[in-house]
């Protein structure tokens, strides 16, 4: 074997010694390795939540009550097959009930809200048109569109083209204010593509995030910079950011429109143009949940649990949220999640068209 | 502690801590040649500091047991073919790192690397030979 220093002379008992012993290392690094190229190509993806920081470096949500129990959520953009969930709770708090289960859902965040049980209409709008004019009512006040593409965005408006200009514009037209495109229309510059968030845009980070959301280019509206102008310019738009107010989902099980606004689902009619600027989901993903069972580590207050997601993981959705079954208001201190990859082809794949992705985005 | 004096007088522990660097070495060429194309492929996973705090630290053990030893590491002189190799390896490495840049400002940082790399070899050269001839 390859010896870098053989002017250090060794008797017979210690070649045999050092031989064994160099067997040993080369066979430990080739072994740690192989070990690495797989968490390279199959890698493993760990969430964490401190409860004693509060800070952009918790990649688990501070948990939050849900009808089910105690829940967090985690975003992330790859295919897991496997998750594994270690919770620490702080001290002097109550155990976990035994056999406490952990279920997990698979969708957009938004999504995942709670379904508005009482009758919707605030997604209508009252439009008016005159001389190729348009107007918004917004509560009996009139506002200026800035251009006729943002009078399209909004979808749902019961226009009413006047024989006249609307009295307010013809004594007042110069202070008359000036609204925007429809909230969680896509509109692009050369650039980028925004997203908007009432009177903010949000830049989209990259094109991954974009179809991560479940954005579809074919909605995307070309912009000019006047326009663009009447939206302030708002933090960028990433895979841990939530839909915005005015998000559509279409599912594709139940043929159902919903309407995301003020953190709740809203049912409204189905028509062919909300189909077309709505995001595909499925009704079945914010029922079905793969559980696993709670166990308690030799650590004091820790508790641990192992799942696989091959139920669920392939519904859309950028986020898992994580429930405490029957635990409602567990105080968590630590939490860690780790989500893993199976070794196939597919996911070989995946991770193949990631680094080409890289790639290109660093060499243009 | 007396094992610990033996195990540093023994000349295996010189030999597999030298096995080690050149593992660790391998590593490190391994990483420079996967960061220079794609950056952030294995840094996301190993840290450079890391990296490198091990490799000093090996460095440090082969030094102390080489010097309780009295093993003295002979110096090889570079072949001229391995020399160009190596040169050319790093001004590929330069010039990928600044493809973002405009090329001038790459082509100067290439001739900066370039003088800082040949000041730094002369550097330990000279510190090697006066240590080997002390």
């Amino acid at each position: 074997m390859f010896d870098i220093t053989n002017y250090v002379q060794l008797n017979n008992i210690q070649k045999i010694q050092y031989n064994l012993i160099r067997s040993f290392l080369f066979c430990i690094f080739f072994i740690i390795f192989i070990l690495f190229i797989k968490e390279i190509i199959f890698p493993t993806q760990i969430f964490n939540f401190k409860n004693s920081i509060h800070s952009l470096a918790n990649t688990i949500s501070t948990p939050y009550e849900s009808n089910d129990g105690t829940s967090f959520h985690i975003f992330t953009q790859g295919d897991y097959n496997k998750a594994e969930l270690t919770i620490t709770l702080p001290k002097n708090s109550p155990k976990l009930p035994q056999n406490t289960t952990l279920l997990i859902k698979k969708s957009y965040l938004a999504f995942l809200s709670p379904i508005n049980s009482k009758k919707y209409n605030r997604y209508k709008v009252k439009t008016y048109e005159f001389n190729d004019t348009q107007y918004l009512n917004k509560q009996n006040e009139l506002y200026k569109f800035i251009s006729k593409k943002a009078f399209e965005s909004y979808l749902f408006k019961n226009n009413i083209i006047l024989p006249n200009a609307p009295q307010n514009t013809l004594t007042n037209n110069s202070s008359l204010d000036i609204t925007g495109f429809a909230p969680a229309t896509l509109i692009s510059s050369k650039s980028s593509i925004y997203v908007i968030d009432g009177n903010e845009k949000h830049p989209i980070q990259d094109e991954r995030t974009f179809l991560t959301l479940g954005y579809n280019f074919d909605n995307v509206l070309k912009t000019n910079s006047e326009e663009r102008s009447i939206h302030k310019n708002a933090k960028l738009f990433t895979v841990r950011s939530s839909h915005p107010p005015g998000t559509l989902f279409y599912t594709t099980d139940s043929n159902k429109i919903f309407i995301f606004d003020n953190n709740l689902l809203n049912k409204i009619p189905l028509t062919a143009k909300a189909k077309q600027h709505a995001i595909i989901v499925t009704e079945t993903s914010r029922t079905t949940t793969t559980h696993c069972t709670l166990k308690k580590t030799i650590i004091p207050r820790q508790y641990k649990c192992k799942v696989s997601l091959n139920n669920i993981s392939t519904f859309p959705g950028n986020t898992y949220q994580f429930i405490l079954k029957d635990a409602p208001n567990t105080q968590i201190q630590n939490s860690k999640i780790k989500l893993f990859t199976t070794l196939n082809k597919k996911s070989l794949q995946s991770r193949i068209e990631a680094i080409k992705r890289k790639f290109n985005t660093n060499y243009n | 502690m007396y094992q610990i004096k033996k195990l540093i007088k023994n000349p295996i522990t010189y030999k597999i801590l030298s096995d080690i660097f050149l593992i660790l070495l391998s590593i490190i060429i391994f990483f420079l040649i996967s960061e220079t194309i794609l950056p952030g492929l294995i840094s996301f996973y190993i840290s450079p500091l890391t990296l490198f705090f091990y490799a000093f630290s090996i460095i440090l053990l082969i030094s102390l047991t080489a010097q309780k030893q009295n093993i003295y590491t002979p110096i090889i002189k570079q072949k001229k073919r391995t020399r160009m190799i190596v040169s050319f390896l790093f001004i590929i490495f330069v010039l990928i790192a600044g493809s973002k840049y405009s090329y001038l400002f790459d082509i100067i940082i290439v001739l900066f690397s370039i003088i800082i790399f040949f000041l730094i070899n002369t550097l330990f050269l000279e510190i090697l030979h006066t240590k080997h001839t002390e």
